[in-house]
């Protein structure tokens, strides 16, 4: 009857389980391996201004999908600012605006960028409005001569923009093209006189802003090239070369002629764009993908957590594995350890400290600390007293260790947190109190078999399909719980009985 | 090489009782854990068993708090041997046997001396729990010294032998002799090195015993036979055994008994999840023999018929 209960449960628990992450796995596409590499980036802009006390008016740009890249996450932490977003021709440009304030403001913005493919190339109409031109009838007369001279050198309408930028960019530039940069040769100005040149002509033409993906860093600035319409389509060019490809790894932020970030009633400190590649992310997509679809178990995945949470989950998810481990162990095997749940609060302070380096640190402090108790035998003191003296030995001995591990540079040594600090004197405190109970034998066998089971539970907890598996599926610890129900009813043999009773299963003399 | 399901199967067939087995099918449903405190509790198994008639070695004195440990010497002062024990203490440990005087000093079990400093500082641990399980606050027993049976003096070496029984709804299944040696200084607990020898219910004879997990037929430090050694007064361990699973509570029990040369079979301690070497000793296995009384179904009987069922069932196959 109770076991009927206890498998119907088990049963339960994980079809639950399993269906829901076959369910994940297959309708929703979240890949069981972490590492499928696809690319994606965490992109983060950071624009500092100091205002002046008047109305400060900040503009900057909206990152949207482009035609190789989708857009993710965008978040926006202006506190300050009154925001507003406005569409602007080919643009979606922000507004952070607040009236009479001084002193220094801040506005980040933080998205995620992933390849995506299956877009459609951009196939666009040719604009309609005729496009802005702000040279002056000089500066036009000139730009009709540059682009005459490039239509002689050039094949088609493609190979005459090539021409044309490279005329712009050459180390060694006519007077013309001289007199129409000005003592500006960045590329952002090159672009917008490139785009003036061919509207002047009456071709239709824009500066694009964007991101080399490819580099990634602290701080990166952003690249520019030109895009001519052609025919029915964008096309565009890089600069300075004027190769009509544009590198995969770009993405198109923004549009025109605009610097990325403009104040009005203040001054810029800092702009700052950062590019991080992201791993662990096809998972990522696939979620922010589902999103669209599957709102519901997507919403509510531990993936949508802030970052901070989202890694101390990565750990606390493997929890189970190893809990489930010392449930193995402990009653089909029929080795224990120190405490109950100890050698898996041990793993995951080799977490920390990782396995070697934790395997010698824990040993090294758990035979000073038992030998300090060993001394203070003879003291004959109370139990908690001596217990406290042995605690405050072991820490003084780790400030030590770590100090000692610093002047060396021996980094390992430093890894020593609060975390494995706390594990390691309560292990010391119960391996004590074994020593009291049944002996220095039975304390040192403990130790070491708690040693052993914790480096198990370790090297499970920490690989990173399990991590993954546990994280991207957390239903999967039903799975576990259900298994471990059933343990919970398992009265069968452990395996170190078989041993121990081996003599009775001798026909008897 | 035997694989470790054809052991296991090998062992089923042979009725052994394994932890999962005796825990998941005997102390989890028979033993509800309410009713811990009054096994563990040395002092309440002492009051229940004085309420249910039976005998136990006399009450001299409890201490519960560390002021009263300073009256230790006025208390006990006037008894030339007594025993100190932790009431809530495991795997007998933390137990001091005080034989006599020398001096000012208190002399051993073990031959050692120890003053009433030392005492009161052992009694102030105890009390603070450092041999109580889980180490909770304690009180202190200290209570008369068996003066064991002369049948066990060849047999033993410094401690007290006791007779381990397990009761199982009110009938004995197995019992064993546990003999201390020099090895497990006076304690007569098999994992510290005491002898564990079988014993047929049917006759009160000791069967084979195990010592260090190894099948022995001597005592290792009197090298006397510890095998067929006739138990005095055992039929009469047999029924304070059946008593003990309807005085407490529990189902399934091991009782541990001691017999005085005086004073007879005395209840020592009771244990709720006692353990499984005894299989060993009497190269038997617990299973089968509690299959038998959930079969029978005699919880019922009254304890003479209970005990007779016990003597008829649980011969020994062997000897």
């Amino acid at each position: 009857m109770r076991n009927l209960h206890v498998y119907i449960l088990a049963a339960v628990l994980a079809a639950i389980g399993l269906g829901l992450f076959a369910y994940k796995l297959t309708v929703i596409g979240i890949p069981l391996r972490a590492y499928l590499s696809v690319s994606s980036w965490l992109v983060e802009s950071e624009i500092r201004v100091t205002a002046d006390g008047g109305p400060l008016k900040v503009t900057t740009f909206e990152p949207r999908d482009s035609q190789r890249f989708g857009v993710l996450d965008r978040r926006l932490a202006a506190p300050e600012f009154g925001t507003t977003v406005e569409p602007i021709g080919p643009n979606r440009q922000i507004n952070l605006t607040i009236r009479n304030v001084s002193g220094q403001l801040a506005a980040r913005q933080r998205f995620l960028l992933y390849r995506d493919e299956q877009q459609e190339p951009d196939r666009a109409p040719r604009p309609p409005v005729p496009q802005e031109i702000t040279l002056n009838q000089t500066a036009q007369a000139i730009a009709k001569a540059l682009y005459a001279g490039a239509h002689g050198k050039s094949a088609d309408e493609k190979s005459l923009v090539s021409v044309l930028l490279r005329d712009l960019t050459s180390p060694d530039p006519s007077e013309n093209v001289r007199y129409l940069l000005g003592d500006d040769r960045t590329h952002r100005r090159i672009a917008a006189v490139a785009a003036q040149i061919l509207r002047v002509n009456g071709g239709v033409a824009r500066a694009v802003h964007g991101l080399d993906l490819a580099k990634s860093g602290i701080s990166v600035s952003a690249v520019t090239w030109l895009e001519v319409h052609i025919g029915d389509r964008w096309q565009g060019f890089t600069i300075p070369r004027g190769e009509p490809r544009i590198p995969l790894s770009y993405y198109a932020w923004w549009r025109g002629d605009a610097p990325f970030v403009r104040v009005a009633g203040g001054k810029l400190d800092r702009s700052r764009i950062s590019v991080t590649r992201v791993d662990q992310t096809m998972l990522r997509q696939a979620l922010a993908l589902g999103k669209r679809q599957e709102a519901f178990l997507t919403e509510y995945s531990l993936y949508s957590l802030p970052a901070t949470q989202r890694e101390v989950f990565r750990v606390i998810m493997t929890i189970p594995i190893g809990v489930f481990m010392l449930v193995v162990l402990r009653n089909i095997v029929g080795l224990r350890g120190v405490g109950t749940f100890m050698p898996v609060l041990i793993a995951l302070a080799f977490r920390e400290t990782h396995l070697v380096w934790g395997f010698v640190l824990f040993s090294f402090v758990l035979a000073a600390g038992l030998l300090v108790r060993v001394y203070f035998e003879h003291l004959k003191l109370l139990l908690v007293s001596r217990l406290a003296a042995i605690l405050m030995f072991v820490i003084l001995l780790m400030a030590a260790i770590t100090v000692l591990s610093d002047k060396i540079n021996f980094e390992r040594g430093l890894s020593v947190a609060l975390f494995p600090l706390v594990i390691l004197t309560m292990t010391i405190e119960r391996v004590s109190v074994i020593w009291d109970e049944s002996g220095p034998a039975e304390a040192i066998k403990m130790a070491v078999l708690s040693l052993i089971i914790a480096a198990v539970c370790y090297l499970l907890m920490s690989t990173h399909p399990v991590q993954h598996i546990f994280f991207a599926f957390p239903e999967m610890v039903l799975v576990l719980m259900a298994l471990t129900l059933l343990i919970g009813r398992y009265t069968g043999y452990r395996l170190v009985e078989l041993l121990r009773f081996k003599v009775l299963a001798e026909p008897h003399a | 090489m035997m694989m470790p399901w054809q052991l296991a199967k090998q062992l089923e067939a042979a009725g052994v009782l394994g932890m999962n087995g005796r825990n998941g099918d005997f102390v989890l449903p028979c033993n509800p854990r309410r009713l811990y405190p009054l096994v563990d509790d040395k002092l309440l198994t002492k009051e229940l068993a004085r309420k249910a008639g039976l005998a136990v070695p006399e009450l001299y004195a409890a201490f519960r708090f560390s002021g009263e440990v300073r009256r230790v010497r006025e208390m006990l002062d006037k008894y030339q041997n007594f025993v100190i024990k932790p009431a809530n203490g495991s795997r007998g440990n933390g137990i001091l046997v005080i034989k006599g005087r020398v001096g000012d000093s208190l002399r051993l079990g073990s031959h050692r001396l120890m003053n009433w400093y030392d005492l009161r500082f052992h009694m102030q641990n105890t009390l603070s729990g450092i041999y109580s399980l889980g180490g909770q606050e304690d009180s202190v027993i200290a209570e008369y010294c068996v003066e064991f049976d002369p049948v066990f003096q060849t047999i033993t070496h410094l401690g007290v032998p006791d007779i381990r029984l397990i009761a199982y709804k009110g009938v004995p299944v197995m019992g064993m002799l546990r003999l201390p040696t020099s090895e497990s200084e006076g304690k007569a607990n098999l994992h510290q090195g005491a002898i564990g020898a079988g014993i047929d219910l049917a006759s009160g004879k000791t069967l084979t015993a195990v010592w260090r997990n190894s099948v022995v037929t001597q005592h290792p430090d009197t090298l006397a036979e510890v095998s067929g050694v006739q138990i005095p007064h055992f039929a009469r361990m047999l029924e304070i055994a059946a008593d003990c699973n309807a005085m407490t509570g529990l189902g399934y029990v091991g009782v541990d008994l001691v017999l005085d040369r005086d004073k007879g079979p005395l209840m020592l301690e009771l244990n709720a999840r006692p353990g499984l070497n005894i299989q060993i000793a009497n190269r038997a296995g617990l299973a089968s023999r509690l299959a038998a009384v959930d079969r029978a179904g005699v919880d019922n009987l009254p304890a003479a018929e209970r005990v007779a069922f016990a003597k008829e069932n649980f011969k020994a196959r062997v000897n």
